[in-house]
Parts: structure tokens; sequence; C-alpha cells
């Protein structure tokens, strides 16, 4: 090769290096936005979420209410606060003389809202129908009372004498949420705690407290929730009725939810 | 290719390099500076939009009314299109129910977003949706619900754009600064180099006089220091190369002549003997002729033997005495003496001894003692010795005709002879003072000669002193 053409070759290789080094910071790029695009990565600052508490939500805040304003009016229904402003709660009656007779729209309330805990996987369909069964052979009368605070209780006896409590249920009378649930049937059915009482917290809207767990090494670690955040507790039991004055051997189911206990707590 | 340009292209390489990594390096700093500052402040609205939400489905909780799907959606939408003039940011609603897959609730995310490209809780990723590109957060919230939102990223990428333009500009206008700088910067850094080159191909053509003189203190000025001693040494070579030669074709013009001139005198009375009948008187003279040119040649070719063999063989020196020396010279040099009008020798014993060959330093007084003999027939040569130091002067010393001062520096050439007429008279060779400065130099010393014309010359022969030796070891 000439020198001339040797000398314009190493130029012109000369000029061709420099063109793609001077376009490195394009390539840099390109090779950045493609590792960037599509790579996940923690935030930064990661939202912590609110923690919810039993006051948050509507139905336990009226049970704490309740049991605050039963303790302070436990002498009459007057209480007086902190600040001297004087406060009543009436509570229901929870026998039958002291109860209203319902009516059947009042009987048609009680049997859609058992119905919903069914269909919400919260009362065996067995228990309902054997119910249903005792409710139609005797033609129960049903008795109801409300509290000062709304809740609703419904009472069903059956009996010759209707010396039977055949149902005991309370409702919350603003949301229809059950917030107590006593059944006595002839023949007891099984159930399923652990998948009932969820299935109540889900139906009741308290699965947003979040920490909904077995209270283990209480006596309602087989048949309890507990949530810590909401100071909460549900309880499913089943057993023999020994409340009954009744001849005929009974069983019951009790759900049950109430606000926090100490020793559940602890 | 020249060096300059090497210079320049490598120059411009490394130039290009690291500016080029440099910036950047720069550039994508700045970048993931703005990147994490919007980062910061999308993260607060992706928490206060979070927070809101959470708020507005506690709100519902403690009033006890239901948290429903629509009442969520379009609380979200007036949150993220509160003017209603079109999204200022991308959001999108999930709920799940218990360990079923999400169900979009409200979501205006662009619809080629697969549900696996979405980060998941507490992450965020950038995706890509046609030209623009969006980060987005997920944050699970209560009650199963999770947000993503999602912020346009278009301003931080349009305003690298911006800055990798002006980059690229900056950059261009560097390297043709940088190229101009180089090629400026290595022509005169190259030029000591075209120097050196120019002057090396005129040396290299016969001008042995040239100096580059370049005065720089760095590598290349100490090269031209050493390029110039090397063409001093060259023109100091060359030079006694010159005179070497020069010297040659004296010693061979003057060896020819001096043959040529005996020879031609044999000739003549050879040839008179031949082609004449000359008388008998006439014949001796001839004859005697004859003799006297060929016991010249004879003489001659004894001492070129003598130079030759003292340019072949090194000598083996040892201790001398110098008395002993000069007497067996003296003592060679009687007939001389005698022809000379029956010159004297006056010398002093000195008890000295040097290091030196017998027989060279005997040839060395009996060519000075002829010498002096044949400068001044009949006067007293004087021989004496002195030791200065570790040296020894040997000085001969005559009262005869002297030698011109501008003849001193040459008298020491081979066959140079101050009276050719008077030396060849006298059958001189012009070879002898020749031969005693190699004797001298031979011995390790030297050969000055002094002299006023018409009061004398005095030769002096350096020698190195030698300790006396004991008995039986001397000569």
């Amino acid at each position: 090769m000439k020198p001339k053409a040797k000398r314009g070759l190493l130029l012109a290789v000369c000029a061709a290096a420099i063109v793609p080094l001077a376009a490195i910071p394009l390539g840099w790029f390109a090779l950045t936005d493609a590792a960037m695009v599509g790579q996940t990565r923690g935030q930064q600052t990661p939202y912590t979420s609110l923690v919810p508490t039993g006051d948050d939500y509507y139905l336990l805040r009226q049970l704490n209410t309740r049991v605050e304003l039963a303790r302070r009016s436990c002498t009459g229904p007057m209480y007086s606060t902190g600040d001297g402003v004087e406060g009543m709660y009436l509570s229901g009656a929870t026998y039958s003389g002291g109860m209203t007779y319902a009516a059947d729209d009042m009987q048609q309330y009680r049997d859609e809202v058992l119905q919903t805990l069914v269909e919400g996987g919260v009362l065996p369909q067995a228990w309902w129908d054997q119910v249903k069964e005792e409710i139609d052979y005797w033609a129960a009368p049903t008795y109801y009372s409300t509290d000062s605070l709304g809740f609703l209780r419904l009472k069903t006896y059956v009996g010759e004498n209707s010396q039977v409590c055949l149902l005991n249920m309370e409702v919350d009378s603003r949301t229809g949420k059950v917030v107590a649930l006593w059944i006595s049937a002839l023949q007891g059915h099984e159930i399923d705690p652990a998948a009932a009482l969820p299935a109540w917290v889900e139906l009741n809207e308290l699965d947003g407290l979040g920490d909904w767990t077995v209270p283990t090494g209480t006596d309602y670690e087989q048949s309890g929730l507990y949530s810590h955040n909401g100071q909460a507790l549900m309880t499913c039991a089943t057993g023999l009725d020994t409340y009954s004055s009744s001849s005929e051997t009974r069983q019951f189911l009790s759900l049950q939810l109430g606000p926090y206990t100490q020793e559940v707590d602890g | 290719m020249r060096f300059s340009e090497k210079l320049v292209c490598t120059i411009l390489l490394v130039v290009v390099t690291f500016f080029a990594l440099g910036g950047s390096a720069l550039l994508y700093g700045d970048f993931r500076d703005r990147l994490s500052s919007m980062a910061a402040q999308e993260q607060t609205r992706h928490s206060m939009l979070c927070y809101t939400l959470e708020n507005r489905i506690l709100t519902l909780h403690r009033q006890g009314d239901p948290v429903t799907e629509e009442d969520l959606q379009g609380y979200v939408n007036e949150l993220v299109t509160p003017d209603g003039n079109g999204p200022a940011q991308l959001a999108a609603l999930f709920h799940t129910a218990g360990d079923a897959a999400g169900e979009a609730v409200y979501s205006c995310l662009p619809a080629d977003w697969a549900a696996d490209m979405l980060p998941g809780n507490g992450q965020e990723t950038i995706l890509r949706s046609g030209d623009t590109l969006w980060r987005v957060y997920c944050s699970a919230l209560l009650d199963d619900w999770t947000l993503y939102t999602a912020y346009d990223l278009t301003e931080a990428f349009s305003a690298r754009a911006r800055s990798l333009q002006r980059f690229l500009l900056l950059e261009a206008a560097v390297v043709i600064g940088a190229a101009a700088a180089a090629a400026i910067f290595s022509r005169k850094l190259i030029r000591p180099l075209a120097l050196l080159n120019r002057a090396s191909r005129q040396i290299a053509a016969g001008n042995y006089a040239l100096r580059t003189d370049v005065r720089t203190d760095d590598e290349i000025g100490q090269l031209s220091e050493s390029f110039d001693s090397m063409a001093a040494a060259v023109q100091d070579k060359v030079a006694a190369l010159e005179l070497s030669v020069q010297q040659r074709e004296d010693f061979m013009g003057a060896f020819t002549h001096e043959l040529k001139t005996p020879m031609t005198g044999i000739l003549g009375y050879a040839d008179l003997l031949r082609s004449m009948q000359p008388d008998p008187q006439e014949q001796r003279e001839a004859a005697g002729a004859i003799y006297h040119e060929a016991h010249r040649l004879e003489n001659l070719s004894v001492k070129l033997l003598q130079l030759l063999h003292l340019d072949e063989e090194e000598l083996q020196l040892e201790p001398i005495s110098l008395d002993r020396a000069v007497t067996q010279a003296v003592k060679a040099a009687r007939p001389a003496l005698d022809q000379n009008e029956h010159a004297r020798v006056e010398a002093l014993s000195t008890g000295l001894w040097v290091q030196g060959d017998a027989d060279l330093l005997c040839d060395l007084v009996l060519n000075l003692i002829t010498n002096a003999a044949k400068a001044g027939p009949g006067k007293t040569i004087t021989v004496t010795a002195q030791q200065v130091g570790r040296t020894v002067l040997l000085r001969v010393r005559d009262q005869g005709c002297g030698i011109p001062a501008d003849q001193l520096a040459r008298v020491t050439e081979p066959f140079y002879m101050v009276d050719k007429s008077r030396a060849r008279k006298q059958g001189g060779s012009g070879l002898g003072l020749a031969l005693c400065t190699r004797i001298a130099q031979a011995h390790g010393g030297t050969l000055t000669i002094e002299s006023e014309p018409g009061k004398g010359t005095a030769v002096t022969v350096t020698l190195q002193a030698a300790p006396q030796p004991e008995q039986g070891g001397a000569r």
C-alpha cells in the first residue's frame, strides 16, 4: 500500500473511531433506559396504611358505647359525665313480659336476617331449618325490644306454655348487622367456628381491622376470633341447653360479638 | 502518517473518550437526581391519595355505611381529575376478595399495560405507553383495596434530551478545538525533531560543522545536545581520518621520493660504469656513491621496519638503568660522532632507573645523539637526566644550527627534513625523530623539542621512573 493511501486510511480509521466515542452518551442512556423500564424496585418511602381502631367501625363503637353507658347507669337510666352533664341510657327489655309482640313484618325481618346469616356462611343451614320447623310447628310468637342506642332484640318462644326460648337475636337497627344470636334446638348440628367466624366478620364489614386472629392460650382458643386493633371478640359456641326450662333435651348455638376483654388481651 | 498526525489523532481519541465518559456520568447523575426529586414528589402525591382514600373508607365505616365500589370509583376519579380537564395523574383501584385476583374498580391506566407488569405493594416501576414513560406506584389499602398511581416522566426525559443535545454540540466544539490545539501543539513539539532530521541529512551530505542548538530543558533538548555531541565527534573523527589520509599520502610521497633519490644516484652511477670506460679514480667515486646511496636505503629500510614493529607489538617494559642505556648508545654512536668532526658527548651519571625496553631506549638515545652530532659537527653534546616525581626527564642538548620555529612541529613527521640536501649528504633518512617519538610513546612518554636557530636544540623525553632492582635482576 502506498504511504499516501495508508495515511488516508489511518486518518479515516481515526475519524471513524472518534464518532462512536463521541456518541457514548447516547449509548449510555439507551442502555440505562432499557435497564430502567420495566424494572420493579422498592419505593423510597412506601406508604404506611392507616391502622383502624374499634371506634372507626360504627358497629363496634355502638357496642363499646353500650357497655360504657350500661356501666355508668347501673343504678338507673340517668348518669353523670365528668363535667356534670347528665345523660340517659335506656336498656331494652330482655324478657317477654316487658317486650312487644312482633307483628308479621317483624317476623319476616327476623327471617331475612337469619337467611342472610345462612347465605353468608355464618349460620349452618341445618340449624336454620330446624328453627323454622319448630317456629312453624308451634306458630311461635315473637317479641321485640330496643334500647336507646338502637339495638333491636328479637325473641321467639316455643312450647305449650312458650316456656322455651327458641331464638334470641340482637341486631343493630341502623345497619341490620347481627351482634348476638342464640338458638335452642331439639337436635344440635355441627358448626365450624374457623369458617363461621371469619364469615361473620366479613358480613359485619369488620375485616378492615385486618388483625382478626385466634386468641391462643385463652378459653376462646377453639371458639373465638380476636382483634387487637378493634379491641373486639367474636365467639361461636354450641352445647347442651341447660338454660331452657324444658323437659326435653335441647342443644344450643350461640354467636356473640362484644368489646375487648382484658382476659383475652392479656 | 506523520508523527504530528499520529499525535493529533491520539490526543483527539483520548479527549473524546474522557469527555464523552465524563459528560455521560455527569448527565446521568443529573438525570438520576431529577428522577429522585420527582419520585419524592410523586410519592408524596401517591401517599396523599392513599391517605385520602383510606380516610374515606374509614369514614364510611364510622358512619356505618357500606363501602361500595361505586362510591370509591367516583371518589378516586374526582381526586385524579380535580378540574375535569383530563387526568393530572393516572390511577387504578383494585379490590381483592379473599384469595381471588384483584379486580379493577376504577382504572385510567393505559390499556396496553398487563396486570403482571404492574408493581407489587410498596414497589414502583417505570412503564412505557406509546412515547410516554410513566412511573407507577402501588400501595395496599384497608379492606383489601389496592391503589396504583402513575406519573408522567416526559418532562424529565425531555430535559435530559435537551441537555444531551447541548452536550453533543459542546462535544463537537471541543473536538474541533482540541484538534486545532493539538495540531498547533504537535507542530511546535516536533519542530526540533524536524530540525534534527534536516541536520542529520545535511551532516550525512558532508556538512559536519552543522549543529542543531535546540535549547530546551526537556528530552528533546537533551537529544539535541547528544546529537550535537555526536556531530562534533563525527566531525573530529572525519578530520582525524582526513589528517590520517593526508599523512599517509604525505608519507607515501616522501617515501617514494626518498626511495627515488638514492635510486636515481645508484642508477646514474651504475649506468656510468656500464656504458662508459671511466678511469679508476672515477670508478672508485662511482662505486663509493653507489655504496653510500645503498647504505642510505638500508638505513631507511631498517628504520621503517622498526617503526612498523613498534606499531604491531606491545612492549614488555622492565626496569632499565638509564646510565647503561646512554653508555651503550654513546658507544654505538662513536662512528657517527667521528664522521661529524669528532663531536663530543658529555653524559653525566645519574643512577636513575626507568621502565623501558633496553634495546629501544638505546636506539632512542643513539638517534638523538646522531642527530645532535649531525646538527653540530665537532661540538659538544650534553646528555642529562632528572627525576621529577614518578617521571624521568631525559634531555639531549646540542649546540648545532637549531631548527626554525615554524618547522618545529613537523620535524617528527616521517621523512621530514629541515635541510634535505645536508641531511642526505649526511646519510639521513628523515625517520630518526619520528622513530624516537614512537619509541617515547611506546614507553608511555612524550618527546618535546626546544630549539633556537644558531644556538642549538634540546630534545626532552619523558619516561616512567622505576625503582632500582636488587642485584641480578637489572639490565
